[in-house]
């Protein structure tokens, strides 16, 4: 049987796999992580770094329910300094698995995007990611900065100026217009886009009839929401040049050959490991080749943006 | 995806008064649980807080004042009063050993370690070594003794048992006797004492470790210790995880 090649290109970076652990999912150090490589995965996201160390919401912060998550973590992280320490701890641990980091972290003014991505440059990460679209921090930040095109484009530019390092801008789904923030970042010098974030969700106890969440409102994250970002990711593709990270419910190989299908160069896993443990991502991995296989595919590549042909 | 981890409502059906700051709940339902497994209890507008199992007959945890959401439990919940729990969570649980064996507790580490205790077949090969830092925090003590388990107790201030620490106890027992394994609950300096004098006379050992859970099944990685999830690798391991 012929080898299916697996492989993809992220801005100049060869991943072995299209799969990426998504922001938010096991990222909290340096050996869950290098777990996480050893599962074949094309590239590990940290989870979403600040300037200051944030001890998150109270809990409940995470739930699963009948068709995902619903979470509001609430941006739990030890500060850039800390993690600028964790990442170069990563970086040894994963020196022989060519798995790649991307870095992700999120600012509360447009200034200290800028400020975050210069410090966790001296990391020395594969990949910078803008978390522009937190949904869980509201009360704190007031509505996030991927819901506005022109703060978009500030951050980007303002990163872009910080650190050399290639620039992935995460996205939201909880805006009218996807498009328009997705130009903005291609315009401001984004070098990928990641989407979706989570979706805005709540669940309310029918017999404490209280919201679950302490912070009341989550992000809906796995299965539920893979329609929505094939969506997006398609309507994504259609408007920039930039490849694409699709992330949104993918449990599965064949959900993965989805987003390949919508424009999406890689694909990001997260709530599956709920579903699936830690290993869901050699599992995946194995489905994706066997889907390639049976339709005499011999290389992933082939098949992104294939349904827009 | 019919999976779902959300909070269960359950009448407390009683309250046992464990000692002057620790109280057991007897829950109004079935639960299918192993020894070491946990459960997360919610009380809305307060927090969610992750808890060992002391018994599932009937359906019992245990609770210590440490902090405001266990303040709120021993103060201010009554019997009849509704709690909410999600799990039980964890697949690493305490697993019988054949030979001799010896339960350390410091603290309310006895929790796991009464659930497993119950489930032992030949009491007679099971030592118990309860630990507290004064008299009045010893826990379980009777419990134990009441399953026809021989108890040695120790306090850090000499007012019951004997004066000292668990592990010196532990150590004594091992010099003297050839046990198969050690299983023990309590704070972190304790377990890791237990892991080097394990280590050091060769003698497998069982740990209930605790750490800071958010989501209890797997995927926040808030529980993360040297590469190993304590909410869904552990609570139990028979190895340390990370570094010592």
């Amino acid at each position: 049987m012929a080898k299916v090649d697996l492989s993809v290109e992220l801005y100049g970076h060869k991943l072995k796999s299209p799969l990426v652990l998504a922001s938010g999912i096991l990222g909290t150090d340096a050996q869950i992580l290098h777990r996480v490589a050893k599962t074949g995965i094309g590239a590990v996201t940290t989870k979403s770094c600040g300037l200051l160390p944030r001890p998150g919401h109270e809990n409940p912060t995470v739930l699963a329910w009948e068709h995902g998550l619903l979470n509001a973590v609430g941006l739990t992280n030890p500060g850039v300094d800390k993690e600028v320490e964790e990442i170069k701890k990563l970086k040894k641990l994963l020196s022989n698995t060519n798995t790649k980091i991307i870095a992700s972290f999120f600012g509360c003014t447009i200034e200290e995007f800028g400020k975050i991505a210069k410090t966790l440059s001296l990391a020395k990460p594969d990949f910078l990611e803008a978390n522009i679209s937190c949904p869980n921090t509201m009360d704190e930040f007031g509505r996030p900065f991927a819901t506005n095109p022109t703060q978009t484009y500030k951050i980007v530019k303002n990163v872009k100026k910080a650190s050399k390092i290639p620039l992935i801008v995460k996205l939201s789904p909880n805006v009218t217009d996807i498009v328009s923030i997705a130009k903005a970042a291609e315009e401001g010098g984004a070098d990928a886009i990641s989407a979706i974030n989570a979706l805005l969700g709540m669940i309310i106890d029918t017999t404490s009839k209280k919201p679950i969440l302490t912070n009341k409102m989550g992000g809906i994250s796995g299965p539920a929401v893979k329609p929505i970002a094939v969506r997006c990711i398609y309507q994504i593709r259609k408007a920039v040049k930039i490849p694409i990270i699709g992330i949104g419910g993918v449990t599965s190989g064949k959900d993965a050959i989805e987003m390949i299908l919508s424009g999406a160069s890689a694909v990001g896993v997260g709530s599956a490991v709920y579903y699936r443990g830690i290993n869901v991502f050699s599992k995946i991995n194995k489905e994706i080749e066997e889907y390639c296989r049976l339709s005499s595919i011999k290389s992933i590549k082939s098949l992104i943006g294939g349904a827009h042909e | 995806m019919n999976k779902t981890s959300l909070p269960i409502p359950v009448t407390v059906k009683k309250i046992i008064k464990e000692n002057f700051k620790t109280k057991s709940f007897v829950l109004d339902s079935k639960i299918k649980a192993l020894p070491g497994q946990f459960i997360m209890v919610w009380l809305p507008k307060i927090a969610e807080k992750p808890f060992s199992i002391t018994d599932i007959s009937p359906f019992t945890i245990t609770i210590m004042t440490a902090g405001k959401f266990t303040k709120h439990m021993n103060e201010k919940v009554k019997k009849g009063d509704t709690i909410w729990f999600r799990g039980p969570f964890g697949k690493g649980i305490f697993k019988q050993v054949k030979g001799r064996k010896i339960l350390v507790s410091g603290g309310c580490g006895c929790v796991p370690l009464y659930f497993f205790a119950k489930t032992l077949k030949n009491k007679k090969s099971v030592q118990v070594i309860v630990g507290a830092k004064t008299k009045k925090e010893l826990l379980f003590v009777k419990k134990f003794k009441d399953l026809g388990l021989n108890v040695q107790t120790t306090t850090d201030d000499g007012t019951a048992g004997k004066k000292g620490y668990t592990t010196e106890e532990l150590k004594r027992v091992l010099s003297t006797e050839k046990i198969n394994c050690v299983y023990a609950c309590g704070p972190e300096v304790m377990l890791k004492k237990i892991v080097h004098i394990c280590e050091e006379k060769n003698v497998k050992y069982q740990l209930s470790l605790e750490a800071l859970m958010k989501c209890g099944f797997g995927v926040c990685g808030s529980c993360s210790v040297g590469g190993k999830l304590v909410c869904k690798d552990g609570p139990v391991f028979a190895k340390w995880p990370g570094k010592l």
